[in-house]
């Protein structure tokens, strides 16, 4: 995992338990399958996620990474069914061998919170501003199980301890505006393994923190996954926070996946070159001299209207006349189960994550 | 705001005070801060202290004051003295006393008025500004009907069914509630249009709140602070209707009184013995005055973007 050692320590660290074995043995807890979602505009429907299929084991960390607009926090408001109308979702998403997609309100919501539940992106917003921090959980809690305010109370304070937050007992009575930005995401993950969900999301959980306060609440994360024995995927734009948190990993470009794998596999040997353009586009610290970082050139296409064949060939340095004009498919390449849809996979086996 | 109980087993005991001390994590609720930021807007507390002393005043009236509202005095027509502080009218009734009964069945319309279309505009509001789309569409112009009536014509007709009969004040509050929910409703709804696309309205949502959930326990709390100040101002509002409407002959029948009734019949000697109409209109205008005031400090209070607090 060389390639990705600096990132790494900014954030604390990996799991030394964890070393990239894809869940193993039983029948997976989320299968999502040929997902497609688009938004009707003026201009023409928008494609945002298109075809994208994965699945996660119980207990499992998933990460999806991409850029903004690459469709991954998308592809999760879909299968917890968040999405607003004029969405069209197309495909299948099965949690535990139940079909969820197209469930109505009534049947989703017995999955969510309970089965599936989410960690948003900034914790301000996502807590009420006008219920105490304790009351908001024993809220949580009390959408699916029958006990009384009290009762709830008791568990959120158990749970504000949980995920490391102090005298939980007099926090629990605190406003969100009178926690500090971490402490707010940590009572979020409180609020979201408060009914312990086989599932749990987490959408850019550390994006609106300060670096100091992302590896805190990663473990946090982790130890919350722990407790609450759930499969977590991942949704981040930070290659350093899936490396250390993350079993499998699915790259997402332009609405697609364009590569799955076991986090060893993706990132010491990436399959397609948008992984490789993004593993090369990291600062390290293992580097001697003053390298330059290779960015990629371009910017991401309209969802709008896509170019032909391959997504990534007008920002691909490996681009052929075939990828202008065929869709690649994510197929098998390589190592354990990790696919890639680049028509020329194999050959970038020769262009090692090393040497631009 | 959370009731803790004594702590179980296998939880660390409650922080001591020094652990308070160095998280300074005395819980401010929000309301704490309203109440002292109300204190601190002069003109409204004193309008509160005036409104809850004519308030008291007018539901105690009757142990209070020297003569009940039925009492006949033999003086008759005298003005305002010692004895009779309002006056007293032709036969002999003390005007003070008739004030306060009159303000108690004013009141009482009023604060059912308020009641009334304040829950009935906020249900309006927070449905059509929740679910959008046809529901908003149709509830609202249901609400711009409403408006365009032309409200008082239609009070006064439909007042005019309940004329005369003794008992009438529920109806007559009716009425009046009938015509007073639209601003608030579209207040509401468009609280609502802007919280409802909050993250925290999403993450309820993740979490499997339903839709009654969302609406009651997230988004109408979070409107609650413009929806008290319009009940308050509503109060106000609704007084005066009365009034408007016991003076034309239209409101509150006899044998039963309001202070819109006491104005209406001094008004006929308001050249001779004025203080049988101006000792009701006065404390009326105080009423709703004050009434005003409170809820001008109310909503300083409550919008916290006002810093400076307008006195």
């Amino acid at each position: 995992m060389s390639r990705t050692d600096g990132a790494l320590q900014a954030d604390g660290g990996g799991h030394p338990g964890r070393s990239g074995v894809p869940g193993t043995g039983d029948q997976p807890v989320l299968v999502v399958e040929d997902l497609g979602v688009s938004f009707a505009t003026p201009d023409g429907p928008v494609n945002a996620v298109r075809g994208v299929s994965f699945t996660v084991d119980s207990e499992e960390v998933v990460g999806i990474v991409g850029e903004s607009g690459s469709g991954k926090s998308v592809t999760m408001m879909a299968v917890m069914g968040l999405l607003p109308k004029t969405a069209t979702v197309t495909g299948s998403v099965r949690f535990r061998g139940e079909e969820i997609l197209g469930l109505s309100e009534k049947e989703l919501r017995r999955h969510r919170g309970n089965h599936l539940a989410m960690v948003f992106q900034d914790p301000l917003t996502s807590l009420n501003p006008v219920f105490t921090v304790g009351n908001q959980i024993a809220e949580a809690i009390r959408v699916h199980n029958a006990m009384s305010h009290k009762e709830a109370v008791e568990r959120a304070v158990t749970l504000l301890e949980l995920v490391g937050i102090p005298n939980p007992r007099q926090r629990a009575g605190q406003y969100p505006h009178e926690f500090s930005g971490g402490m707010r995401q940590r009572a979020m993950i409180a609020m979201s393994i408060s009914n312990n969900p086989d599932v749990l999301i987490a959408d850019e959980p550390t994006t609106a923190l300060d670096v100091t306060i992302q590896a805190q609440i990663l473990e946090v994360l982790d130890r919350a996954q722990a407790a609450a024995c759930s499969a977590i995927v991942l949704i981040t734009h930070d290659l350093g926070v899936v490396a250390g948190m993350a079993d499998r990993v699915l790259v997402m470009y332009a609405g697609r996946a364009v590569e799955n794998g076991s986090v060893d596999d993706v990132f010491l040997h990436p399959r397609h070159p948008y992984t490789l353009g993004l593993l090369e586009s990291l600062p390290r610290l293992d580097s001697q001299g003053h390298e330059r970082l290779t960015p990629i050139t371009g910017a991401p296409p309209s969802l709008l209207h896509p170019p032909p064949g391959c997504p990534f060939h007008p920002r691909c340095r490996f681009a052929q006349p075939m990828c202008s004009e065929v869709v690649p498919e994510l197929r098998f390449v390589g190592g354990l189960g990790q696919r890639a849809s680049c028509h020329y996979a194999e050959e970038l086996e020769a262009v090692e994550t090393g040497a631009p | 705001m959370a009731d803790l109980a004594p702590p179980p087993v296998g939880l660390p005991e409650p922080a001591t005070s020094d652990q308070l001390v160095e998280f300074g994590v005395e819980a401010t609720s929000q309301w704490r801060r309203v109440l002292r930021r109300f204190l601190r807007h002069r003109l409204a507390l004193a309008s509160l202290i005036v409104l809850l002393v004519l308030v008291v005043a007018s539901f105690m009236g009757g142990t209070l004051a020297r003569y009940r509202y039925d009492d006949l005095t033999a003086d008759f027509s005298t003005g305002p003295s010692l004895r009779h502080w309002f006056g007293t009218d032709t036969i002999g009734h003390d005007t003070f006393a008739q004030v306060l009964r009159g303000a108690r069945r004013s009141l009482l319309v009023a604060f059912l008025v308020a009641a009334l279309s304040t829950s009935f505009g906020a249900l309006i509001g927070a449905l059509a500004g929740y679910y959008r789309g046809i529901i908003d569409l149709i509830l609202m112009r249901f609400t711009d009907l409403f408006l365009t009536i032309p409200t008082l014509a239609v009070l006064l007709v439909v007042a005019a069914r309940y004329r005369g009969q003794s008992g009438n004040w529920l109806a007559i509050s009716f009425v009046i509630a009938a015509f007073a929910w639209m601003p608030l409703a579209r207040v509401v709804r468009g609280i609502f249009l802007s919280l409802r696309e909050r993250e925290f309205v999403e993450a309820a949502r993740a979490l499997g709140a339903n839709d009654r959930r969302i609406i009651l326990r997230h988004l109408l709390p979070n409107s609650l602070g413009p929806i008290i100040v319009n009940a308050t101002l509503l109060v106000g509002t609704a007084i005066v209707i009365e009034t408007a409407l016991s003076f034309l002959g239209f409101g509150i029948a006899p044998p039963d009184t309001s202070l819109g009734r006491l104005v209406a019949e001094g008004a006929v000697a308001s050249r001779t013995r004025w203080w049988l109409f101006y000792m009701p209109g006065l404390y009326l205008v105080l009423i709703s005055l004050c009434i005003n005031f409170v809820g001008d400090g109310l909503r300083d209070a409550i919008d916290p973007q006002q810093k400076r607090v307008r006195a």
